[in-house]
């Protein structure tokens, strides 16, 4: 058996197949992808065994204390019909995304600072969320749908470019407005080009100008925008 | 729109020229560019620990991160050249160069002592 986490003392066969869970089973639980939960597994972040077969299985009170850290409650158990197409299905169903909802990611506490100025001035009604870091941000993603998504490039953990190839596995991004804020200059950006195709960027000298009219078409309404609220 | 007459006049020389820096990179709005810089004045207080606590920890991947952000910031602020001073905090971190990343911290957290003051002041 492959270790791939700090759960030294654990022997699978011990416990129980409910105090475990599939890979895909804990990225629904968490709001993430696969791919997300999978380097939280290698990172150590999550307790977890590999099958002779090579599938992970992580231990679900590792999961639990991981979602109780970041102050949501207890995983509920998946039923054991609903397929990954299902489950996919249902989770997009029930969450539709929060219309004045903005989650931002980055770990610049200056930049969270100067975001935070410009949407209480100009979108005083939107709800602003921040998370420091990538595997954070996945997760608060996946709790709040938001209307708007903010990511920095540069960030602790797995890089914006990563996450966002991450989040667009989840049925529900396609209804979210991504842009991405970075002090990176063009030539800097190109390795993490893969994710910015069709993506507006906004070099960070330019956040105070750029950014209201990237989102005013997103959290204003038509008349007030046209208004040029 | 000119510096308060309460900065701090050494970040006053530091700085490139606010009235254009607030022109070009806050839209012409200084209250929004002041309440920025306090902000990061305050924010500075604690940058300054953690690149203290990142080089006695020999964390060179934490040095980069807090350098990165605060070239971002200074550079916002209109403090370019402490700004190009962080920059190189920052590669030469990435580098693994140890002793002259924290030489080059050295000189940023003695420049940016200087600055704080005249940065919070409204």
């Amino acid at each position: 058996m492959e270790r791939m986490s700090s759960l030294d003392a654990l022997n699978p066969p011990a416990l129980p197949s409910d105090d475990f869970t599939t890979t895909f089973e804990t990225a629904r639980l968490l709001g993430m992808s696969v791919r997300a939960v999978q380097q939280m597994v290698d990172r150590g972040d999550l307790e977890a065994w590999k099958t002779p077969g090579g599938h992970r299985r992580i231990v679900r009170a590792s999961v639990d204390r991981w979602r109780n850290s970041r102050g949501a409650g207890p995983a509920a158990p998946l039923s054991a019909t609903v397929s990954a197409d299902d489950a996919a299905a249902l989770h997009h169903a029930d969450r539709a995304p929060h219309a004045q909802r903005v989650l931002l990611i980055d770990d610049s506490i200056h930049f969270q600072k100067l975001v935070s100025l410009l949407m209480r001035q100009r979108f005083p009604d939107a709800e602003l969320h921040v998370a420091d870091d990538g595997i954070s941000g996945l997760a608060l993603y996946g709790r709040l749908q938001p209307q708007v998504l903010i990511v920095d490039i540069l960030l602790p953990g797995i890089d914006g470019a990563t996450l966002i190839t991450s989040l667009r596995s989840h049925p529900q991004f396609a209804r979210s407005h991504l842009v991405v804020v970075t002090s990176l200059d063009a030539a800097q950006r190109a390795p993490y080009a893969f994710a910015l195709e069709q993506v507006p960027v906004i070099h960070k000298p330019d956040l105070v100008t750029e950014l209201p009219r990237q989102l005013t078409p997103w959290l204003l309404p038509e008349s007030a925008a046209t208004d040029g609220r | 729109m000119t510096l308060s007459p309460r900065r701090d006049r050494e970040a006053a020389e530091l700085l490139a020229d606010p009235a254009t820096v607030i022109a070009q990179r806050f839209g012409g709005d200084a209250a929004l560019y002041d309440a920025f810089a306090a902000a990061c004045a305050e924010q500075f207080v604690h940058d300054l620990a953690a690149g203290q606590a990142a080089c006695e920890a020999g964390d060179l991947p934490e040095l980069t991160r807090l350098a990165h952000n605060l070239k971002s910031a200074l550079t916002m602020l209109g403090h370019e050249s402490v700004g190009v001073l962080a920059g190189r905090v920052e590669a030469q971190a990435g580098a693994g160069q140890t002793p002259a990343a924290f030489e080059s911290w050295r000189a940023l957290a003695a420049v940016l002592q200087r600055l704080k003051p005249g940065i919070a002041a409204p």
